[in-house]
């Protein structure tokens, strides 16, 4: 038979057959049996035996360790400030309460400045994280936390700011956190002030970043809601050192405004920086009509460089300002007299949150034992709604934001015949009612609003 | 008071400005490069004010001598331990100028440890601080205004006599002109060169010691100023060091009054945009004279000596 290509096929197939059956059998698994026995036992032995074992459990996993925290600076005129806070007030109170829970943990704080560049800033945090430092406090602008949002985020860190109030940086569920209220309840409350006070017309002044710009976005509707006429809105280049073109405009703007409403009813509002409000108000001297009225500010009512620099001039101008800081509870009396011993100023409302966050950060750590980030952006919410610092309740709204509460509105008077500042009245920002501190403006000579 | 507040502000920048464009254009004039370590000596001028006012509780005009000291002396070691070093290397205008802004850098940082050791020992704070109530009033007017502008016109004087009508100003002329020639007149270039240094780290640092009195002062105000100083020289004319009075009061009066006209013009958010104006002058002036008003100097000499020939 010869092998054609059919004949080949077919051998093939019966080899491989074959083969196959052969090697399929030998490598088959063995087939195994099982068989059930049953036994009775019927004999009984009581063995008695005592057993000791130590077992190790790690109850204070940080205990004998320095915890970091990173402070971020927003510019480098604020070092000066920080660092005597951080280390004569913030840090031997943590520690301390460290002390009293029995925790073998020391803190220590690192701080750096963002130089007031976003970009500096995301370096500082990448440095930080490279050195194992997860908390990063400080974080005073919205356009660093903007900037450095996605790295935080996404290297597990926790931001927590003392001064971002862009309502642009209010996100849900990320890993930072605000103990400053939006632009939304500030741009909404300052009218609500005016109008108190009879304002019936204000120019606003405002710096050319987030925080001005945040700050008008709301005041444009807000202040025709309250039925206060926009005069002007000047937005200066922040960190300029020379303003008299703006105050020169302003002079004639508000010189206007004067013989139609009346001194007593026009005002000027800044949305700036306390550094820039100083600046403006130390070349205010000499427009007469600047001089005439009262004016606001969101830094504004308790600087002592305002008073040192401007001296009775100021008082004339009030400045009011609101803070987030319970004025009349002990706590921030006492934190003011401290605060006052160590930097020589007074605390602003960055200074009270400064403190409570480094407070929030160092109890997250204590009470979740972990210098992870993680488990305190779980625990921090919880945290601040049951925390009453420095500044008041420090409770979140859903995007880690601080709602806003009482506000304490600050101004220039005369105290014991020099310049100094009091409290002129209290601003309720939950049921939005104001109280004026009517002895105040009777002590100054002046009649209270309403 | 005759004079508005809008030109009071300006007169008292701009007279500031132009004892700054003065010094900086000396420096261009004898070593042919720009100092970006300028603005540091006007930091330097800030707190030897303060720690005049603040720390020892004496006026801090009384700093002014001080000043103009510390100034030099800082000056002179730049020039003795950087600049000399660099030159007698071979280094070029480019590696001198990089040079310069390393100085800044190194100095601006000695600054900031001076100003944290007066905070850490006096517990005061050092920045954002003004001197405005140690002036003194004149006649309605604030203390400054008048000091500033007679000190920027008596500086100029000074200078034109020392630069043309004494032995060490003709030196320095000549240093300035060619350096190798005058060394082979006989003239001392290096002493020569640094007198001229410590004139400019004097006359800066005078310049910063008077800023507090108008100017909210933090150890970076200097920096802000730089581009105008340099409009300023430019405008002046870099190898012109009278003509810095004009580029200093040109520039100054052109930013606040100018901006206010504009503003008048266009809209108020003209001003957000002032401190463009210094740079599109240096543009403006590098792309159409670069020698800046030296032309027109050139001129007004020309016609002036050829009517004193016809006289």
């Amino acid at each position: 038979m010869s092998l054609t290509g059919k004949n080949l096929t077919v051998l093939l197939v019966i080899a491989g057959l074959v083969i196959g059956l052969g090697v399929g059998y030998s490598i088959a698994p063995t087939k195994t049996e099982t068989e059930t026995i049953y036994e009775t036992i019927t004999e009984t032995d009581t063995i008695y035996e005592t057993i000791t074992e130590t077992v190790t459990v790690n109850v204070a996993p940080l205990d004998g360790t320095t915890v970091n925290l990173a402070v971020i600076t927003g510019v480098s005129s604020e070092m000066e400030i920080l660092k005597p806070m951080w280390e004569d007030i913030i840090l031997p109170d943590i520690n301390e309460y460290a002390d009293l829970l029995g925790y073998d943990v020391k803190f220590e704080f690192l701080l750096d400045d963002a130089m007031g560049q976003p970009a500096v800033f995301l370096e500082k945090v990448q440095a930080f994280k490279s050195l194992g430092v997860n908390h990063i406090l400080g974080c005073y602008y919205s356009s660093h936390i903007l900037g450095a949002r996605s790295y935080i985020n996404e290297n597990d860190m926790i931001a927590i700011s003392a001064g971002s109030t862009s309502p642009l940086a209010a996100f849900p569920d990320d890993n930072i956190f605000r103990l400053v209220p939006t632009d939304f309840a500030y741009g909404n409350i300052m009218p609500d002030i005016l109008s108190a006070y009879g304002i019936e017309a204000v120019a606003v002044m405002q710096g050319a970043e987030a925080f001005g710009d945040g700050l008008w976005n709301v005041m444009e509707t807000a202040l025709p809601l309250n039925n206060i006429e926009i005069l002007e809105r000047i937005r200066f280049a922040s960190g300029i050192k020379e303003f008299s073109t703006y105050l020169d405009l302003l002079n004639t703007v508000i010189g206007d405004a004067i013989e139609k409403y009346g001194a007593e009813h026009v005002a000027i509002i800044q949305c700036c920086l306390q550094s820039d409000g100083l600046v403006f108000h130390s070349q205010v001297a000499g427009f007469e009509n600047l001089e005439k009225i009262i004016w606001f500010s969101t830094h504004g009512g308790r600087n002592q460089r305002m008073i040192d620099s401007v001296g009775e001039a100021i008082v004339t101008r009030r400045d009011f300002g609101m803070q987030m800081t319970p004025a009349q509870t002990w706590k921030f009396q006492e934190f003011e007299e401290r605060f006052y011993e160590s930097v020589k100023l007074y605390p602003g409302i960055d200074q009270t949150n400064e403190y409570d966050g480094g407070i929030l950060a160092s109890t997250a750590i204590l009470e979740t034992q972990s210098i992870d980030a993680l488990p305190s952006v779980r625990i921090f919410p919880t945290l601040a709604a049951n925390y009453f610092g420095v500044s008041g309740w420090t409770e979140l709204d859903m995007n880690g934001d601080r709602k806003p509460g009482t506000y304490t509105i600050w101004g220039y008077a005369m105290i014991d015949g020099e310049p100094g500042f009091t409290a002129w009245g209290n601003y309720n920002a939950v049921d939005r009612t104001l109280q004026w501190n009517s002895d105040v403006f009777v002590e100054q000579g002046m009649t209270p609003p309403g | 008071m005759v004079l508005s507040q809008i030109w009071i502000s300006t007169i008292i920048y701009s007279a500031l400005l132009s004892i700054l464009c003065m010094s900086f254009t000396l420096t261009y004039i004898t070593v042919k490069i720009p100092n970006f370590a300028h603005s540091v000596y006007v930091g330097i001028g800030i707190y030897v004010s303060y720690t005049f006012a603040k720390i020892m509780h004496y006026s801090p005009y009384l700093g002014f001598p001080v000043s103009f000291l510390v100034g030099g002396v800082i000056s002179v070691i730049v020039f003795q331990f950087v600049v000399q070093p660099i030159v007698r290397m071979g280094g070029g205008r480019v590696t001198l100028t990089v040079s310069t802004i390393a100085v800044q850098i190194f100095l601006i940082a000695f600054l900031d440890i001076y100003t944290y050791w007066l905070r850490v020992k006096y517990k005061q704070y050092t920045a954002l601080f003004m001197l405005k109530g140690e002036d003194f009033k004149f006649g309605g007017y604030p203390g400054i205004l008048i000091v500033s502008f007679v000190f920027s016109v008596t500086v100029i004087i000074f200078l034109y006599r020392l630069l043309t009508k004494t032995k060490l100003g003709i030196a320095m002329m000549a240093t300035a002109e060619n350096k190798e020639l005058a060394s082979i007149l006989g003239i001392n270039v290096n002493r020569v060169q640094m007198v001229a240094w410590f004139l400019t780290g004097g006359l800066a640092c005078i310049s910063g010691a008077m800023l507090p009195f108008w100017f909210v002062s933090t150890t970076g105000l200097g920096g802000t100023m730089m581009t105008s100083i340099m409009a300023g020289s430019l405008l002046g004319g870099l190898n012109n060091v009278y003509g810095a009075i004009i580029g200093g009061f040109g520039i100054g009066i052109t930013e606040i009054i100018g901006t206010r006209f504009l503003q008048d013009v266009l809209g108020v958010w003209v001003g957000e945009y002032r401190s463009i104006i210094p740079m599109l002058i240096l543009v403006a002036i590098l792309l159409i004279e670069p020698r800046g008003l030296q032309p027109i100097y050139d001129k007004i000499k020309n016609i002036y000596e050829i009517w004193g020939k016809n006289k």
